[in-house]
């Protein structure tokens, strides 16, 4: 009996560990990030690259989507409070809704003289355009 | 190292501390139980962090700005720990006489995680929408009042689900005040927060290390991938919710009154981190009210004076006062959830039916959600201690009857989505069932440590069998000098 009783608590972990395989992926990833000084170049400098970030204000803006960056700092250098978004814009959710959350506190408004458009999108006249970048552009509408 | 993180983390840790603790001091027989040295000071600890956690959300809600919130809670903080060392005295110690394992066991696994919650941005989809989006205008806005058109209300936060409990938010906007600036990491601070009382809670199941705390760290912490670092709140609901439950299902059995505040704080926390939370309290508290009823067992009175027995209520209720505050703002401010939960509904389920639909659910939430995995898991384990004749120490009534409520309380909601099907499950299936998957890992651990106890008396056995040993020798003594 004490022999079944060790295999089955031994079999009972070993199952989880098979049906499961989230728990040794989770578990790899993990030590590779705790001793990440032993790990190769790329992924060591990474994390040093993410540690510096971290100390910044407005750092790990890395991982929003190239164009949501370059429209974000372009709104940071005009002083912009406020933006708006195109209509065929707002159809791209991800693109939206990295502006808006990525962008507070600058907000997202209906009256704003700063308007994200599309590249291929017709604006009005009066509008001057800031940039663009991978179809999406930013102009200014007085 | 001059990380503004590790910083940000210490003081919260020890603000929080503060916080919890002077609430626990008014707890009847404290002090006793401390200079009694009484077992799990791990469980203390566990429930002095919570607690602390669970008053902060309701400080920031009390109050209109988080500067004077935090102000207010720095105060309280101090109270608590002039409070502990004045009331305390040397006792105050035995908090922190937990056995080797369970400290080892919790700074491993908390360094394990530091470096993936606190070094890895917000990436996240819901983890940039929704939590730490509303992490950044409580920040920003200094408080909840936001200085939007319309607030909460303003149509361009609607993406936002903008009514879900901020608990979590609260949190990251507060390690972001502490740091003195908001970028992709510092929010995360407010996860370390969390993680860490629920691993005291983890180790206060076990009193040594054996195969079924390998396995009950193993899928509790591992199994959910990268739920617990992403940013996303639904690994952290599941870890809350569940360690409520397992603390609900040992006081039914050993009616120790820590468990049961325990259970509560875990609970207030779970229901203030999502909105499933209100399902999983619902169930619990009417699960383990049936099981006292139907059981026809007697709830031991807290010892003490009627004034005792108010006080320890009081301690038992006023972690939810967070949750209540929000409640009500959200209906004040007229913030409504996107799920469109009404006689509509009902009509919604009734075309899935029509359409077959209700096959697509299941697959979804039984076979992707790996739900069924676990369940065969336990099936396996129930046979082996079966077989033994093993009991487990705590009754799987509660967790597997909490696991099959609150699965089908989710069928439901899925059945009677207004969203496209296919895209709801597809987007959330896998994370709405981890509390699920979690009960049923629960209900195994407790098997598992059925089995290892397997021909050694059970902790409260093994102390009548002492005792009676004892009073054997001592009326063996007591008969020669008689004679």
């Amino acid at each position: 009996m004490k022999l079944f009783k060790s295999f089955s608590l031994i079999a009972v972990v070993a199952a989880a560990l098979f049906l499961f395989p989230a728990i040794t992926d989770s578990a790899g990833y993990l030590h590779q990030k705790l001793f990440f000084f032993l790990s190769d170049p790329p992924e060591n400098s990474k994390l040093a690259f993410d540690l510096k970030e971290s100390r910044r204000s407005g750092g790990g803006e890395y991982v929003l989507p190239r164009h949501v960056q370059m429209i974000i700092g372009l709104l940071r250098k005009y002083q912009a409070s406020s933006f708006r978004i195109s209509p065929e814009v707002q159809k791209d959710a991800e693109t939206t809704q990295r502006l808006i959350e990525g962008g507070y506190p600058i907000v997202s408004s209906q009256d704003a003289h700063f308007l994200v458009h599309l590249d291929k999108e017709t604006v009005s006249r009066d509008c001057k355009p800031i940039s663009s970048m991978n179809g999406f552009a930013l102009a200014y509408c007085p | 190292m001059d990380s503004p993180l590790l910083i940000a983390l210490s003081l919260f840790i020890v603000y929080v501390g503060g916080l919890g603790l002077l609430p626990l001091l008014l707890l009847p027989g404290l002090k006793q139980s401390l200079s009694e040295g009484k077992k799990r000071p791990q469980q203390l600890i566990a429930l002095v962090l919570g607690y602390g956690i669970a008053l902060d959300y309701a400080v920031v809600l009390l109050f209109p700005s988080l500067s004077f919130a935090l102000y207010a809670g720095i105060v309280l903080s101090l109270a608590g720990f002039a409070a502990a060392f004045f009331i305390l005295r040397m006792h105050f110690v035995q908090l922190f006489k937990a056995r080797w394992f369970v400290w080892a066991g919790v700074l491993y696994l908390a360094l394990l995680f530091s470096g993936a919650i606190l070094y890895e941005p917000l990436a996240g989809w819901d983890a940039r929408s929704i939590w730490f989006f509303h992490g950044r205008l409580i920040y920003f806005n200094q408080g909840f009042h936001l200085s939007l058109p319309g607030g909460w209300n303003n149509p361009a936060l609607l993406f936002s689900h903008v009514e879900y409990p901020k608990l979590i938010p609260v949190l990251a906007a507060q390690s972001a005040q502490i740091a003195g600036f908001w970028n992709e990491y510092v929010p995360k601070v407010s996860l370390m927060l969390l993680l860490l009382p629920t691993l005291f809670a983890a180790t206060s199941f076990f009193e040594r290390i054996r195969l079924s705390s390998l396995f009950l760290i193993l899928s509790f912490y591992f199994s959910l991938g990268g739920m617990l670092w992403n940013g996303y709140a639904d690994g952290f609901f599941a870890l809350f919710a569940v360690f409520a439950c397992m603390y609900a299902a040992r006081w039914l059995k050993d009616e120790d009154s820590r468990d049961l505040l325990s259970a509560s704080v875990f609970l207030s926390i779970a229901v203030s981190v999502k909105n499933e939370g209100s399902l999983f309290a619902l169930l619990l508290i009417v699960g383990a009210s049936a099981i006292v009823r139907f059981s026809k067992k007697t709830v031991k009175k807290t010892e003490g004076t009627p004034g005792d027995r108010w006080r320890y209520r009081l301690i038992l209720f006023l972690p939810f006062l967070g949750f209540f505050i929000w409640t009500f703002l959200k209906k004040a401010w007229g913030l409504q959830n996107d799920l469109e939960l009404g006689a509509e509904t009902l009509s919604r389920i009734a075309q899935r039916v029509e359409k077959g639909q209700i096959s697509l659910i299941l697959k979804s939430l039984l076979i992707d959600a790996q739900v069924m995995r676990a369940a065969i898991l336990l099936a396996g384990t129930f046979i082996a201690a079966k077989i033994m004749r093993a009991r487990p120490p705590v009754p799987l009534l509660l967790p597997l009857s909490i696991c099959l409520f609150y699965f089908s309380g989710m069928f439901v909601i899925y059945a009677g989505t207004p969203k496209d099907l296919e895209w709801h499950l597809g987007t959330s299936a896998g994370r709405t069932m981890l509390p699920v998957l979690l009960c049923l890992f629960a209900s195994i651990f407790f098997l598992i440590q059925g089995i290892e106890n397997h021909g050694s008396l059970e902790p409260d056995r093994q102390k009548k069998a002492v005792e009676k040993a004892a009073s054997k020798v001592k009326n063996k003594r007591k008969k020669p000098a008689s004679s």
